[in-house]
């Protein structure tokens, strides 16, 4: 009876994991500068930050970031280097997530609120002007 | 003087007495009449068909009493070496699971070690940008496809979210 139990329990356990997701974040400076340059913790994105439109810039520096754990239903705020941002989990699936983004600038004000369908394993990237320079933030999830 | 009953206790072997000739007949007699009751006794079983044995017989066996047998074992006794087996399987294919969910899970802090999987890109269910213009890239390479949202300010003069 004991393995009965500890079976439900097993398979409880894996129902549970299907309201969260455990995310990864980046939040990068973008200027123009003379060669590439882009810090080592940014690599995972380097072939994406070659290509356009991040390819407007050639140095790329980490601001902030790190794990991200996300609960359906439960907006996590992050605090930014530059601003602040917003991630809610509405829905998942095994294989694709639902989230819904707010991106605030320094200023405080708004820039963008986002709901994407997105594929669990894809990196996701917002960014917007500062001046000449660029701000981005870029977010994958499993 | 001998009387009748011990001429029938004599005729029954029952007791020795000295026969005269009325006692002798008297014996014969009483032996006579034992003869003609067993015939008839045994003529009389004789007609009971053979049939009505039988049904006696089967009510003389309802009547006796069976000894207790031990009650038979239980559908989950019989089965529980099986219930077992397939309750630890199950255990183990679900810890299998889980630890191989875990495995895969991002550690905290290395966001390069997340594998980027190749798939179904992801879809803009809505996009409001205040103050900007936005526009939707699909960068693609070989490990999938990102999508990019970039915020270009409505005033070329003006910066997004600037300070």
């Amino acid at each position: 009876m004991k393995y009965l139990v500890l079976a439900a329990l097993l398979v409880s356990r894996l129902a549970v994991a299907d309201d969260r997701a455990q995310c990864s974040y980046l939040e990068i400076h973008a200027t123009a500068g003379k060669t590439f340059t882009i810090d080592p913790e940014l690599q995972p994105l380097e072939k994406k930050l070659k290509k356009p439109p991040l390819s407007s810039w050639n140095t790329f520096h980490k601001l902030s970031g790190g794990p991200l754990a996300l609960e359906k239903l439960k907006a996590e705020p992050l605090k930014l280097g530059q601003g602040a941002a917003s991630i809610l989990l509405r829905d998942r699936t095994d294989t694709r997530l639902e989230l819904t983004v707010s991106i605030d600038g320094a200023d405080g004000k708004r820039v963008l609120d986002n709901k994407q369908d997105v594929a669990a394993g894809d990196w996701i990237v917002w960014g917007h002007n500062v001046k000449d320079d660029g701000h981005i933030l870029a977010l994958i999830c499993k | 003087m001998k009387r009748d009953v011990d001429y029938m206790e004599h005729a029954d072997g029952e007791a020795e007495t000295e026969l005269d000739a009325d006692g002798r007949a008297k014996v014969a007699a009483v032996h006579e009449l034992g003869e003609l009751v067993r015939g008839r006794l045994e003529r009389a079983a004789d007609d009971v068909p053979e049939a009505r044995f039988a049904q006696m017989w089967a009510d003389i066996d309802k009547k006796i009493v069976p000894i207790d047998a031990p009650p038979s074992p239980s559908w989950f006794d019989r089965y529980r070496g099986y219930m077992i087996t397939a309750a630890i399987s199950a255990g183990a294919v679900a810890a299998l699971a889980i630890v191989l969910r875990q495995s895969s899970a991002p550690p905290a802090g290395a966001a390069g070690a997340l594998a980027p999987v190749v798939h179904r890109p992801s879809e803009i269910e809505s996009l409001d940008t205040p103050g900007g213009n936005g526009t939707v890239f699909n960068v693609a390479d070989e490990d999938g496809n990102t999508t990019v949202i970039w915020v270009t300010p409505t005033d070329p003069t003006d910066n997004v979210g600037s300070e």
